[in-house]
């Protein structure tokens, strides 16, 4: 998907079109619309992401910064949604239900093409996916003759014998024994065919649900459903463990999608979310990271010693402000050096994020051994952000359970603030947790940006956002919950937000643009 | 005794008694109903013929609906068997029907023995030869069908 694509909306305008936001699942598909009456009235409304502003970020909610089109999809939406594109198809194409289901499985989702391909070449598409459109969908024999079912060798009054449109007969147990076994063999049982050797009549779907038990229906039903998000190019599942949650995008264009479970992932790549690095360099990043694993360990080592006392110090949680325990000494876990030069009030700025170039004016000769080594520094200077950014991240997972307890905490302790006055806290957590996220993955970015003017301005952007980030991490985790200064929290997190916000729309817009 | 997979499998057995196919026999063991023993006669005029060729065949609970296990206990010579005695044939796995029984599955793998596929492999010396030189393929065909009457003596010391 090209960038150039992506649709761009100021946040604040998004956020009131959305406020309200219930979006019908599917309308943007051409002509539902008007189609308002399903025979099952499954009335879907699925929420929209990041509904609850509350007034306090929603100048800079990210979540909904400017890809808020997706819809996260529960796996009985899933099922619903899957559904009501059957019943479209029926209704336009006018062919049973079973049938539009085998037609949109055959095209893997893609109405528009097997509408324009129906309507185009009929028979084409009814041979495609191996359906008889001229025809019930099964059938019972004549109840006026007596019948063999030629699996069990028993005889039937011929009403109680099934077949396909194909009239291969067979008495209802015997069908119902043969799909069973078709379902128990996993979701290849949705191409299952008639039982007859070398019958390619496909099974409807209205004959599975008409003869076997609720249970392997339903299992059948969740392979409809996964071959739904599987084949579908507009439906990604979550990649959260355990989430089972799928997200639905309509035009394929968003980056970045969050789910309703709360994680962010590339709708491209179906990773974790890795703005502002682009999925192939992320690739590029991993596969590195694979080969120079071995190189890194040392220096991404969870221990490093005082630089004053030199007790080991073993970092326990995402702030990079470290104090030494045994001598009270302050320093910067990144570079290790005092963390007073990294404070705004002695003049000094956070500085761990720059890489600079050793001096080369004065190196005329230089070997490949040289080159090697140097770029070996390199990468590991961004490597060791990357991997520290990474660490703190995970930890600050750990915090957002800690959150709810101090959110708890603080309602007891003020017998007056409900729920809603500590919810910044939560906020803030998560601001936090997105920060981090984006940082780690601002040095991959950055590892791959060539150098120059627009390297210099993301760096700036990168550096201000870590500033923001430490101050947040730091208030959050080494303040106790009675000294908690709301007003100070609420003012970090949006400063936080905004300055990630301009760090994302920059390399995005600006920066990536001109990169080709 | 009551499962569908029993009834059907006596079924069987009772058709392979009253109308077994030529060349063919077959029948569960005494005290196993899922477990069979059959023999094939290698098809007259054909240089398989005279050969008695042993196969063991294995169902599950979920016969007529899956295919049983089929295996050749005599040593084979053939492009679609394998030398364990395992067969390569399309309706003992994608190709299966519950409509098949015993004598439908014995039967296609007597039509196998004249008419092998070359194109699936599973003995790749007996396929090179079926394709590049017949008269060699069906020399060491004799000579396998006759070790098959020693193994049967062998089997009638015992």
């Amino acid at each position: 998907m090209s960038k150039s694509n992506k649709k761009i909306q100021s946040p604040q305008s998004d956020s009131m079109d959305d406020t309200d936001g219930d979006i019908d699942y599917g309308s943007d598909e051409g002509g539902s619309d008007e189609e308002g009456d399903f025979d099952e009235d499954e009335d879907i409304e699925i929420e929209i992401e990041g509904e609850e502003t509350d007034g306090i970020y929603d100048d800079t909610d990210l979540n909904r910064s400017k890809n808020s089109d997706f819809t996260s999809l529960s796996a009985e939406d899933l099922i619903n949604s899957q559904q009501e594109q059957v019943i479209h198809c029926h209704e336009v194409l006018g062919v049973p239900l079973g049938i539009a289901g085998a037609l949109l499985r055959a095209y893997a989702w893609d109405k528009e093409k097997l509408f324009l391909d129906f309507f185009d070449n009929r028979d084409k598409v009814i041979k495609k996916a191996n359906v008889n459109l001229n025809d019930y969908v099964f059938h019972k024999g004549d109840a006026k003759k007596e019948m063999t079912c030629p699996v069990c060798y028993d005889d039937y009054n011929g009403g109680l014998m099934l077949s396909l449109s194909c009239k291969h007969f067979l008495c209802r147990r015997c069908m119902k024994d043969y799909l069973e076994v078709e379902i128990k063999d996993g979701p290849a049982c949705l191409h299952a065919k008639c039982p007859y050797p070398k019958c390619n009549v496909l099974v409807d779907e209205t004959l599975v649900k008409d003869i076997v038990d609720k249970k392997h229906y339903s299992t059948y039903s969740k392979f409809i459903a996964r071959s739904f998000v599987d084949d579908n190019p507009r439906i990604k599942w979550c990649p959260a463990p355990d989430c089972g949650r799928a997200v639905y995008c309509p035009e394929g264009i968003t980056d970045t999608v969050t789910c309703t479970c709360s994680c962010k992932f590339c709708f491209q790549c179906g990773k974790e979310s890795h703005v502002p690095c682009s999925c192939s360099e992320l690739v590029k990043w991993l596969k590195k990271e694979k080969d120079e694993s071995e190189t890194a360990t040392w220096l991404t080592a969870n221990t490093k010693d005082c630089p004053k006392c030199n007790r080991s110090i073993e970092k326990n949680g995402g702030c990079n402000h470290m104090t030494c325990s045994l001598c009270k000494y302050e320093f910067c876990w990144v570079c290790m050096e005092d963390w007073k030069d990294h404070s705004s009030g002695t003049g000094g700025y956070y500085k761990c994020n720059r890489y600079k170039p050793e001096e080369l004016a004065g190196r005329t000769k230089e070997t490949d051994r040289e080159t090697a080594r140097r770029e070996l520094q390199k990468y590991m200077h961004y490597f060791k952000r990357y991997a520290n950014h990474d660490k703190s991240q995970k930890l600050e997972k750990q915090l957002r359970e800690k959150a709810q307890d101090k959110m708890k905490e603080l309602t007891q302790i003020n017998k007056y603030s409900s729920w809603v006055d500590v919810e910044y806290i939560q906020k803030a957590v998560q601001t936090l947790i997105d920060c981090r996220g984006s940082l780690k993955y601002t040095y991959v970015y950055g590892y791959y940006l060539d150098e120059g003017q627009e390297k210099n301005l993301f760096e700036y952007l990168q550096e201000d956002l870590e500033r923001v980030t430490e101050r947040l991490s730091e208030i959050l985790e080494s303040t106790p919950v009675e000294q908690f200064d709301r007003d100070e929290i609420i003012a970090t997190t949006r400063s936080a937000a905004t300055r990630l916000q301009h760090l994302l729309e920059g390399s995005s817009n600006g920066l990536v643009v001109e990169r080709k | 005794m009551s499962t569908p997979c029993k009834r059907r499998l006596l079924r069987d057995f009772k058709k392979m008694k009253t109308d077994p196919p030529q060349g063919i026999s077959a029948s569960p063991l005494n005290d196993n109903i899922m477990q069979w023993n059959a023999v094939i006669f290698g098809p007259d005029e054909t240089p398989w013929e005279g050969g008695t060729f042993k196969l063991t065949i294995t169902f599950t609970e979920e016969y007529p609906n899956k295919p049983p296990k089929v295996v050749f206990n005599t040593k084979m010579f053939h492009p679609n068997i394998y030398n364990d005695g395992g067969i390569c044939l399309d309706i003992l796995q994608n190709q299966w029907s519950p409509i098949y029984d015993v004598s439908a599955i014995l039967a296609s793998i007597q039509s196998l023995l004249t008419d092998p596929n070359p194109n699936s492999p599973a003995n790749s010396e007996a396929s090179r030869l079926y394709q590049e030189n017949r008269k060699l393929y069906e020399k060491k065909v004799k000579e396998m069908v006759e070790k098959s009457w020693e193994e049967e003596e062998e089997n009638a010391d015992e």
